[in-house]
């Protein structure tokens, strides 16, 4: 855990600042906690006819309709049941409300810039990944949830957005 | 830039006794950097010689910087004609404006242009009226000078000319005549134009302005047509009005300003965010909806005191949701007076007498839905002009008055508003249409039709009759891109015409877009909801016959009518395990009907419909709805799901053969 000194010494333009971690499967993620709006429960979506697999569907978000991504499929994991601690993470990206499916919440933990290094050059695409973390014994995978949702995808959800009614 | 000039003229003066150019070359710079670019030349011009006075003083030379600023007066005065129109010039929003007065700024201006346009019409045919010369005066003096207060000097030197001309026309020096008119319309039209741009600039602050291509041209006539006549009067008004920076203009601008919040208090009028009250219209909207599913708990409790509390919230409700909507409907004034203006451009264009009249102006829509009829209506009435209404000397040939009558009405009628444009022109000619349609592979050569579907034809895709193409109408895009701004609307449109004596057109919306009567269907498990108006009539499998053709394809026969059979489960591709009961959504489109087949109808309930983010790739469906139960509802418009899965399968087809 890292010390609230450390926080200080943080700028905006570098990396280090607080995350929300979750879990898929058994790899421990993490979110910028400035693009979180909420955490909730499950709850009944809504399906939405010719979508791509990992746009689950619609949930209503005290009046408001917005659109539920399962992380999972997006990263190419399989899909897994729904259990008790399965979650919605809402993060504002780009200015849209999308929630995501996640197994398990997990902690908010302040991870120093120098504890996040760049991430690996793996095989598979991974611009979404915008540090591997250290916090104790454990790496956590940081991502940057605006590229997870790619521009194109932004995009319609923006489109989306301005074709009101 | 006036007033520089003017200084510069002095200090030059001075330069004569004390021999110090210095001064005049501190202006000279700055003008440079101030200076649009057609002046450039000119000042570099008087830089050079400036530069020669200061090493060598001669006559010579002072007398050649000296015309030189003359000529720069002169320029600056009326756009000299040695640049012409085709120079764009090209500037980025000053850093320091304020996006908020800017905003607030274009829409005062187009309120007030918008104003002085329907006085300017008026004047047209009443050129004595001095109410609204006084209006348009007032309207381009507005826009000078507050244009001047946020720093967009294109605008408030553009406006500066057009209230000279208009101020010699308020004082009786010039007689209004329809050049006038054209003037004064078109300089709106600019001034309109650079509004958009300064728009676009603010939304994206990378965005270069440029200056309307009519620009210099416009501005050059309205100060020619004060310069050929110019009074001593308008020239003393003239240099306070030019110095636009000075503090005068910009008392002028606050007391404007000032003019105008005291109007704004008379009408009692405040201006709102439309977002924040479209998310008022959707909340009471779910307030509504939410009540009416907590009002059927209450009615099985059996205490008088509750039931008698509850009608009073339901009252309270219904007021409540009745209030919101109103809020957001908008008179169609604003729109039918644009028609007008419209209509007199094309029939100068096109040559043509018309006369235009429009009835039911107080008539209300939602605000939402007003740039689409706007924009439906302008094809109608360009339709009408240039293909309805015929030239005078052709009337006259038809025994016809050679003015030709274009009506423009609005009215309310069974919870819909309807538009009708009547022309009294050649009505449409079934024989053409027909021979078009053959002729564009849309109907076979002897197929039978109905005087009403031949007329249905004008609205297919690739569609127009008129012999050329002009620039008013007629590139074969015209009525079909009314027929789906209809469709997106949930309107309707009817045809009836009479060959050689005129057509009219009737349009029906719905009131508002904000909430639907909706029916619930499901299938599959999931609940979609159709707008009840889409729905034509619903049957029940066993009413009607149900028939495979090729085993692939199903018609279904209901009481002598046969339509093609579309499983919503097939074209969102999902497996339904009822197949031989269900219910038949049945739509019709021009005529045509189709059978929309679900597995069970729930019922009928309000809906308010709400934009459903990640939907876009996929016509047909209309947005999203929150139901009683708090889950949210797909809501789909059967036609244009019909239209879609057919138009995608004729794809699949034509690429397998």
């Amino acid at each position: 855990m890292e010390t609230v000194k450390d926080k200080t010494e943080v700028s905006s333009a570098k990396k280090g600042g607080k995350f929300l971690t979750f879990f898929l499967e058994k790899e421990e993620y993490g979110i910028e906690i400035l693009k979180v709006q909420e955490i909730i429960g499950v709850m009944p979506i809504t399906n939405v006819p010719k979508m791509p697999p990992y746009v689950k569907g619609v949930i209503n978000l005290r009046g408001r309709i917005i659109p539920i991504i399962d992380l999972r499929l997006k990263l190419t994991m399989p899909e897994a049941p729904h259990t008790e601690e399965t979650c919605f993470i809402v993060v504002k990206s780009r200015n849209i409300f999308i929630g995501i499916v996640v197994d398990k919440v997990s902690e908010v933990l302040d991870i120093a810039d120098r504890d996040i290094e760049n991430p690996p050059a793996l095989g598979s695409n991974t611009d979404y990944i915008l540090g591997i973390g250290k916090s104790s014994d454990r790496v956590k995978l940081l991502l940057d949830i605006d590229k997870v949702l790619n521009d194109e995808e932004v995009k319609i959800l923006k489109e989306i957005k301005q074709e009101k009614i | 830039m006036m007033e520089e000039i003017k200084l510069l003229t002095i200090r030059l003066n001075d330069a004569l006794n004390s021999d110090d150019i210095e001064p005049c070359l501190e202006i000279v710079r700055n003008l440079k950097s101030s200076a649009g670019e057609g002046f450039k030349e000119t000042i570099s011009g008087i830089e050079e010689k400036l530069l020669s006075l200061k090493e060598n003083f001669s006559q010579q030379t002072y007398k050649e910087a000296s015309n030189l600023v003359e000529k720069l007066g002169r320029q600056e005065y009326m756009q000299d004609e040695e640049y012409p129109k085709h120079k764009e010039e090209e500037f980025s929003l000053s850093k320091d404006s304020d996006p908020e007065i800017l905003r607030d700024f274009i829409t005062e201006s187009r309120e007030n242009l918008q104003l002085s346009e329907e006085a300017i019409l008026k004047l047209e045919s009443n050129p004595q009226d001095s109410e609204s010369v006084n209006k348009v005066f007032r309207a381009f003096h507005t826009i000078k000078g507050t244009s001047s207060f946020v720093s967009l000097n294109i605008i408030s030197e553009f406006s500066h000319h057009a209230e000279n001309m208009l101020s010699r026309i308020r004082d009786g020096k010039a007689v209004f005549n329809s050049l006038y008119a054209d003037l004064s319309l078109k300089a709106i039209d600019v001034i309109k134009e650079i509004l958009i741009e300064v728009e676009k600039a603010l939304d994206d602050s990378s965005y270069k302005i440029k200056k309307p291509v009519l620009y210099d041209d416009i501005k050059k006539k309205l100060s020619e047509s004060e310069f050929l006549t110019k009074t001593p009067e308008n020239k003393e008004e003239k240099p306070a009005a030019a110095s636009l920076s000075s503090p005068r203009a910009n008392e002028t601008a606050a007391a404007f300003k000032e003019a105008n919040a005291d109007k704004v208090v008379e009408e009692s009028t405040i201006r709102i965010k439309t977002d924040k009250l479209d998310r008022l219209i959707d909340t009471v909207g779910e307030l509504s909806i939410s009540y009416s599913m907590l009002l059927r708990d209450i009615e099985s409790i059996e205490n008088s005191s509750v039931s008698k509390k509850s009608q009073q919230t339901e009252k309270i409700v219904r007021e409540l949701q009745e209030l919101a909507m109103s809020m957001r409907m908008v008179p169609i004034k604003n729109m039918f007076a644009k028609m007008i203006r419209l209509a007199r451009d094309l029939s100068r264009k096109t040559e043509k007498k018309v006369s235009c009249r429009i009835s039911g102006e107080e008539t209300e829509i939602d605000r939402n839905m007003i740039n689409i009829v706007e924009e439906l209506l302008i094809h109608m009435v360009r339709n009408s002009i240039d293909h309805g209404i015929e030239t005078p000397s052709e009337r006259e040939s038809k025994g016809k008055n050679p003015e030709g009558n274009l009506s423009l009405r609005a009215y309310n009628a069974d919870g819909n508003v309807v538009f009708e444009i009547e022309d009294d022109g050649r009505g449409l000619d079934t024989d053409k249409i027909r021979k078009k349609a053959v002729e564009k592979n849309l109907i076979r050569e002897n197929e039978e039709l109905s005087e009403l579907d031949t007329y249905n034809l004008i609205f297919l895709p690739g569609f127009s009759t008129a012999d050329k193409i002009t620039d008013v109408s007629g590139r074969g895009v015209g009525m079909d891109v009314v027929k789906r701004g209809i469709d997106s609307l949930r309107g309707k449109i009817e045809i009836s015409s009479q060959k050689g004596k005129g057509t009219i057109f009737k349009m029906k919306f719905p009131l508002t877009m904000a909430v639907t009567d909706g029916m619930l269907v499901k299938v599959c498990s999931d609940k979609y909801v159709i707008p009840v108006n889409s729905v034509k009539i619903l049957a029940k499998a066993s009413e009607g016959k149900l028939y495979s053709v090729n085993s692939k394809e199903e018609i279904f026969s209901l009481r002598g009518d046969i339509m093609p059979v579309f499983r919503l489960n097939n074209i969102f591709s999902r497996d339904s395990k009822i197949e031989k009961e269900g219910i038949f959504v049945i739509v019709e489109d021009r005529g045509k009907k189709s059978a929309l087949w679900v597995e069970e109808v729930l019922g009928k309930q309000q809906v308010v419909a709400k934009p459903l983010p990640g939907i876009k790739s996929f016509p047909g469906i209309l947005g999203g709805c929150i139901l009683g139960d708090g889950r949210v509802a797909v809501i789909i418009e059967p036609q244009n799901i019909i239209d879609y899965y057919r138009s995608c399968k004729r794809e699949n087809s034509s690429a397998l053969s």
